[in-house]
């Protein structure tokens, strides 16, 4: 497990010291928000590695795992020795450091500390109870990384398991597989950590996106792991809330691109998002609806900075990841999403999404669960929630946060559609899925919720005038 | 004050999500993909082996011993199917008074789970 550990840390450090190297992140970024990029980061590209590994017939085991070591290691240390020179400039402590706390300071955070207390120990709770995960867990994600990890000549093998979702991508079980390498075993830990992973780093963007100097921060960070339908998914060891974690730091990322007072700033910040929307399309299907919305957006900040060059930076961040997504979807696992494998065309298609009466039947069956999504003692946090976001961004502060809302409504109406066009039966289909798809979008909307209030003077400024390019 | 609100609501939130999370009842997967492990050495290391449907239809439980089986047994395929060379019996899948579907296999191997293997006449 150790090394398992080592097997995780190893490509979020060389990550983290990357982004400094490459002057993508700098002293100004929150450090919790790079933290959490380095996670995404480290993880996601580990996970490409292994595989273009596997598509070569490089067995996930011992050697593999030793190989891979010595190559995450040696990309760190020649990013740290690229830092060394500029002094190093790897965290935005200083720029961070809190000023004086109030009595009242201490009081939110130690709230926020009870709640993280109580969420880590449900989260323990559940994995106690269910050490394989969930019902997708075994039937999904964990199956696919067996196949994976246990015989490289027929793990495509996967593909003939009809209930596997042989459509959906391989982040997540290509990251346990590569785990379980370093481990030695099938350790059903490996994926129990991976999921505490993407909550700690959902609610590290949120926070950290929110500057977690104030206190509104903290406040954001517990609503956004108090309901039970978080926890439970953080220990399902599904993708689900990974999902929400490339999410909503592709957004952040994308947001802190709209804000950007510089060129090159913009050109980072573009450039992160981009290779988060990609990887998050290498995580699950929604990923690529992700990918569809925020691409016009990124094209947007290119014309807001009067800067056509900008979309090159996105472009460079999204193609990599893309070519791999396309890859595996037409010429490793060309199967259609399951959703929509019995569809019988576009046609059919759209008269199901223009029938007054399927909209009738979705409406009715998401209603309630809208209302107590969450879990007990939570029912209303999603509605109340979404309101407190769409005010936001009225605000001055919030207006920052219109970006995030406006994909996370198009995302929304992307589940929306699918539940009406996909030729199964719909009440099954609401209920099976509705509450890990709002997990999905839930740690953006959160973020948009809390983005009004007491901005920095300097964010203010940046959102009352167009950027100029410089020269 | 809405600060205050929103943190004593998670609090409250959270302690119910534990109490629910305590109060769940252990999930049998563990046990069940353990014993399909055990056909392990019997079974080819890659390839298909059948599994016979219920006789009873399938329901919850019956698909959630298809899928541990398959979970358990991977790589190899376990699809629901009388074809293959191997097939599994799950327990209560065959009829007690002899189920015709079985015509043309000899059992292998009986497990202490209940479960059975069987295989094709050559």
């Amino acid at each position: 497990v150790t090394a398992a550990l080592f097997g995780l840390l190893a490509p979020v450090a060389a990550a983290w010291l990357s982004l400094a190297a490459l002057r993508l992140r700098t002293a100004r970024d929150s450090a919790l928000v790079t933290g959490a990029l380095s996670i995404c980061i480290g993880v996601g590209l580990s996970s490409l590695a292994t595989y273009w590994c596997v598509l070569m017939g490089v067995a996930i085991g011992r050697g593999f795992a030793a190989v891979d070591a010595i190559a995450w290691t040696a990309i760190g240390l020649v990013a740290w020795r690229a830092l060394r020179p500029r002094g190093g400039a790897t965290t935005a402590a200083t720029a961070h450091a809190p000023g004086h706390l109030t009595w009242v300071d201490w009081l939110v955070r130690a709230a926020f500390v009870a709640v993280a207390v109580t969420a880590a120990a449900t989260v323990v709770a559940h994995g106690m109870a269910a050490p394989h995960g969930e019902w997708d867990a075994w039937a999904i994600w964990n199956q696919k990384a067996r196949f994976l990890s246990r015989d490289i000549e027929h793990w495509t093998a996967v593909l003939d398991v009809t209930w596997s979702n042989p459509s959906h991508p391989l982040l997540v079980s290509l990251s346990v597989a590569r785990l379980w390498a370093y481990a030695g075993s099938e350790t059903t830990l490996v994926p129990a950590v991976l999921g505490g992973v993407w909550a700690v780093g959902a609610a590290a963007v949120v926070m950290g996106a929110l500057g977690i100097g104030r206190r509104r921060a903290w406040i954001a960070g517990a609503v956004l792991i108090a309901p039970a339908t978080f926890t439970q998914l953080a220990a399902a060891q599904t993708a689900d809330l990974a999902v929400g974690l490339f999410m909503v730091a592709a957004l952040a990322e994308l947001r802190s691109a709209v804000l950007a007072t510089e060129e090159g700033e913009a050109r980072a910040h573009l450039l992160v998002s981009a290779l988060l929307c990609g990887l998050t399309a290498w995580t699950k299907n929604e990923g690529l609806v992700l990918l569809v919305i925020a691409t016009p957006i990124a094209g947007w900040v290119a014309a807001r900075h009067g800067r056509a060059g900008l979309v090159a930076w996105w472009l460079a961040g999204v193609l990599p990841v893309c070519m791999t997504v396309l890859w595996h979807k037409t010429v490793v696992a060309p199967v259609p999403p399951e959703y929509m494998a019995e569809a019988a065309g576009p046609a059919a298609a759209m008269a199901r999404l223009l029938d007054p009466a399927r909209h009738a039947l979705v409406w009715s069956l998401i209603a309630p669960r809208v209302m107590t999504w969450g879990g007990p003692l939570a029912a209303g946090a999603l509605p109340l929630t979404a309101a407190a976001a769409a005010l936001a961004v009225f605000t001055r502060a919030g207006r920052s946060g219109r970006v995030v809302l406006a994909v996370v409504v198009l995302m929304f109406a992307a589940y929306y559609a699918t539940w009406l066009a996909a030729p199964l039966d719909t009440p099954w289909l609401v209920a099976t899925t509705f509450d890990r798809l709002i997990v999905q979008i839930w740690p953006s909307l959160v973020l948009v919720a809390f983005s009004a209030g007491d901005a920095p003077a300097a964010l203010a400024v940046a959102l009352a005038s167009p950027v100029r390019p410089k020269g | 004050v809405l600060g205050g609100l929103l943190l004593a609501w998670s609090l409250l939130a959270g302690v119910a999500a534990l109490r629910a999370a305590v109060a769940r009842v252990p999930d049998q997967m563990a046990e069940q993909e353990a014993e399909f492990r055990a056909f392990a050495p019997y079974l080819p290391p890659s390839g298909r082996v059948g599994f016979l449907q219920p006789f009873d239809g399938w329901m919850d439980a019956s698909v959630r011993t298809h899928y541990a089986a398959q979970y358990a047994l991977a790589p190899r395929v376990v699809p629901e199917s009388l074809s293959e060379e191997f097939l599994i019996v799950a327990r209560d899948a065959a009829r007690p008074e002899g189920d015709p579907r079985l015509a043309g296999f000899v059992e292998v191997e009986r497990f202490p789970s209940g479960h059975r293997l069987f295989r094709r006449f050559p």
